[in-house]
């Protein structure tokens, strides 16, 4: 499969899973569709394959972040644990890091509680580090690199995205979803999904910082993380936020913020 | 006259017979689905095959033969737990809660309940079933003793029960096993559903209320249903809250499962809520099978019936001495090897009556619960042997490529079972026991001893009931 086959093939997958999400959030249709395109379109999510996994990655990870706050069940125990290994393929040191600060950020937004669930939810990423390690260490298998292999640019003008970053740079491509947390600062009675979500993102942050001291990372690999988080973020608006006006201002600044970092970076 | 005076006239009259028929009712009337004969002359035959031309091939060409053998367990390992985590996702769906049923739709209820060498479980067993909520005038329950079990006997007798209670004495005879039990109660039975609880159970006092709600909204077709099963002193010790995180994720997640898939179900031994009229159609429980239960739940498939979960739960004791523990898990992994045995003396008549998703389902579930437990130290075996430098073969590739897979197998063979016995608790909200689960490694280790015990005695001792010991006390409380 070409590049740019894989490329469109998996957009469209990220485009369903925010567009669904949306949708069931309640978003009318026409609402649900602009914030899916500009979503997609966001420098992030175009930069390369590898970045639009990445993604998609970080997408399974907040939506399964905000179902396990509100529903406290099996199934999103299972998505949250599996989707925090499955980061690590992606990107195998932040991805740990990240899954072992996230219980930590989740439970100052007073989404975690208790020993048995904080074993329950990180048991699966530590195995999937041991894994991975174990698998480097006796057969020199390294998935990240695989990735990368895949994180060239489908077309000439993604070439500008794989240019390595200054390290305190990788704080800026987050600025964009601040503005989805707004009613976590302007309103009382804060959805515990959005604290989720917004514990994703800390624990991403820090995580992302703390990796970017050991390698050089590329805008491709670090832009990509903000375009999922603000819009499944908007989808945990509480409802009477939930207009087309703030919405689509959220999603197009985000989208311009995007695209001026990856050409500043 | 009154009915226990007919009662005494009848089993006077009709004794031998009745015990003949309960241990060779099934094998009179379908000798194909009874346990009395371990394996067939078609089995050993195929079995001797596929050895003969193992061998065949291992001389001919031993480093790939060696290679392919090392495959072949590891997917046969991955595959039973894949798909136990498959049946976790799948039965995770809470469902509604069951309604209960009201007085004016209640029909008559019969509860056996076999107890041998028991006499220090009859108090709390008759208070458990006080406790049930349902007309006395309604119940039909059954103490099923053994002839010559003097002690509970006396015990009962001591307690001087009236209606509904009633003493079934077993005539002595073999095999002495609780189906035969049940099977020579079964005649005594007088309820529309009939179930069977063991001697330290505590079933949720609205379960048979549950129950009959339940067979009423379903098809005609569906026979039974399982209640879920857990134990009140899970606290107890290690092994028993591991235990409990196992019969959690069994209970509640993996038999839902198989029922959301609607594939063949083995009942767990207790609270399985039954049709009388369907019981008695297909001749009872199997005598020769140790564990009857299962290959009820797989004969009524292939009878055509379905078998679902009841949301209500019994509570039970859980073992909390390994050589205990060993003797129950041991009659439990030999039934299963018995239950597949008999299943898969024909393989085209189970696929016609059960289906292709059906006899996979049973091959992975019921078939892939022996196979983990007996490749489990095979896989460990092999791999420190490779690393011990203790297996030497020609091609060095094929050296590595052994340990690789074993290694990997291994890490997450035990990796997923680790989690999913951990999540086991999680339906219940009992948190507290998921560090036990970490353990959970030892504990396959210990599965493991047990299908080995279980895999001589099949052999040696194939109707032999290894007596679980209840009454240990649980410190009084139900946790």
């Amino acid at each position: 499969m070409s590049a740019m086959v894989m490329f469109a093939v998996t957009l469209l997958v990220f485009a369903a899973v925010i567009y669904r999400r949306l949708r069931q959030a309640g978003f009318a249709i026409a609402t649900a569709s602009a914030v899916t395109l500009l979503t997609s379109a966001q420098a992030g999510i175009f930069c390369s394959v590898g970045g639009l996994w990445l993604a998609l990655g970080v997408c399974a990870i907040v939506l399964a972040a905000a179902e396990f706050s509100t529903r406290d069940n099996v199934r999103s125990l299972i998505a949250l644990g599996g989707s925090l290994s499955a980061i690590q393929l992606v990107n195998p040191a932040g991805g740990a890091v990240a899954a072992l600060l996230l219980p930590v950020a989740m439970s100052r937004t007073g989404a975690m509680l208790g020993y048995g669930r904080l074993i329950l939810l990180l048991f699966a990423p530590a195995v999937t580090a041991v894994l991975l390690a174990s698998l480097y260490w006796f057969f020199h298998f390294n998935s990240a690199e695989i990735v990368s292999s895949f994180a060239q640019p489908a077309v000439s003008w993604q070439s500008a995205a794989l240019v390595p970053v200054p390290r305190y740079f990788t704080l800026f491509f987050f600025l964009p979803a601040v503005a989805a947390f707004a009613p976590l600062i302007w309103r009382e009675d804060r959805p515990t999904a959005l604290k989720a979500v917004f514990a994703v993102m800390i624990a991403i942050v820090i995580a992302e910082f703390a990796v970017s001291f050991m390698a050089t990372r590329s805008v491709a690999l670090d832009i990509a993380f903000a375009a999922p988080t603000t819009a499944v973020a908007i989808s945990c608006w509480p409802l009477r936020w939930r207009k087309a006006v703030p919405v689509l201002a959220v999603s197009g600044v985000s989208l311009a913020a995007s695209w001026l970092l990856l050409f500043l970076g | 006259m009154e009915r226990g005076h007919l009662l005494e006239k009848i089993e006077e009259r009709f004794r031998a017979r009745m015990a003949r028929d309960a241990a060779f009712g099934l094998h009179r009337a379908e000798p194909h689905l009874s346990a009395r004969y371990v394996i067939t002359l078609g089995q050993c035959i195929v079995f001797a095959a596929i050895a003969l031309t193992a061998a065949f091939a291992f001389s001919l060409a031993g480093p790939t033969m060696s290679v392919l053998t090392v495959t072949i367990l590891a997917l046969a390992f991955l595959a039973n737990v894949i798909f136990r985590a498959a049946l976790v996702w799948v039965g995770a769906d809470l469902g509604s809660e069951a309604p209960v049923a009201a007085n004016e739709s209640l029909p008559r209820y019969t509860i056996i309940v076999a107890m041998y060498r028991e006499a220090n479980m009859v108090a709390e067993l008759v208070k458990a079933l006080r406790a049930i909520d349902y007309p006395v005038r309604l119940l039909d329950i059954h103490l099923v003793l053994e002839a010559d079990d003097d002690e509970t006997l006396l015990a009962v007798a001591a307690l001087k029960l009236s209606a509904p209670f009633e003493v079934v004495r077993v005539p002595r005879g073999a095999p002495r096993t609780k189906p035969r039990a049940c099977n020579y109660a079964l005649n005594f039975a007088r309820g529309e559903f009939v179930v069977i609880y063991d001697a330290e159970d505590r079933p949720e006092p609205d379960q048979l209320r549950k129950a009959v709600a339940q067979f009423r909204a379903s098809a005609p077709d569906v026979a039974c249903f399982q209640a879920r099963l857990n134990f009140y002193n899970a606290r107890r010790n290690w092994l028993t809250a591991i235990f409990s995180l196992d019969y959690g994720l069994w209970f509640d997640f993996l038999l839902p499962g198989l029922d959301k898939l609607g594939v063949p179900m083995p009942l767990g031994g207790t609270s399985n809520h039954l049709r009388t009229s369907v019981l008695r159609e297909i001749d009872g429980w199997d005598p020769f099978n140790v564990t009857e239960d299962a290959d009820l739940g797989i004969r009524l498939a292939e009878k055509g019936y379905r078998v679902s979960i009841l949301n209500s739960t019994t509570f039970e004791e859980a073992s909390h001495t390994l050589p205990n523990w060993t003797r129950q898990r041991s009659r439990w992994l030999k039934g299963y090897m018995q239950t597949w045995l008999v299943h898969m003396r024909n393989p085209a008549r189970l696929i016609r009556n059960v289906g292709w998703r059906g006899f996979l389902a049973f091959q992975l579930f019921v078939g892939g619960t022996v196979i983990s437990a007996l490749v489990n130290p095979l896989l460990w075996a092999v791999f420190l042997a490779s690393q011990l430098g203790l297996i030497s073969i020609s091609n060095a590739e094929g050296q590595a490529a052994i340990a690789a897979i074993s290694l990997f197998t291994l890490i997450l063979g035990n990796a997923f079972f680790t989690y999913l016995i951990m999540l086991g608790c999680y339906r219940r909200g009992w948190l507290d026991l998921v560090p036990s689960g970490l353990g959970a490694f030892v504990y396959w280790g210990l599965i493991s001893f047990a299908g080995y015990r279980g895999l001589i005695q099949l052999f040696t001792r194939p109707f032999h009931w290894e007596k679980t010991i209840h009454g240990f006390g649980d410190e009084g409380s139900m946790q």
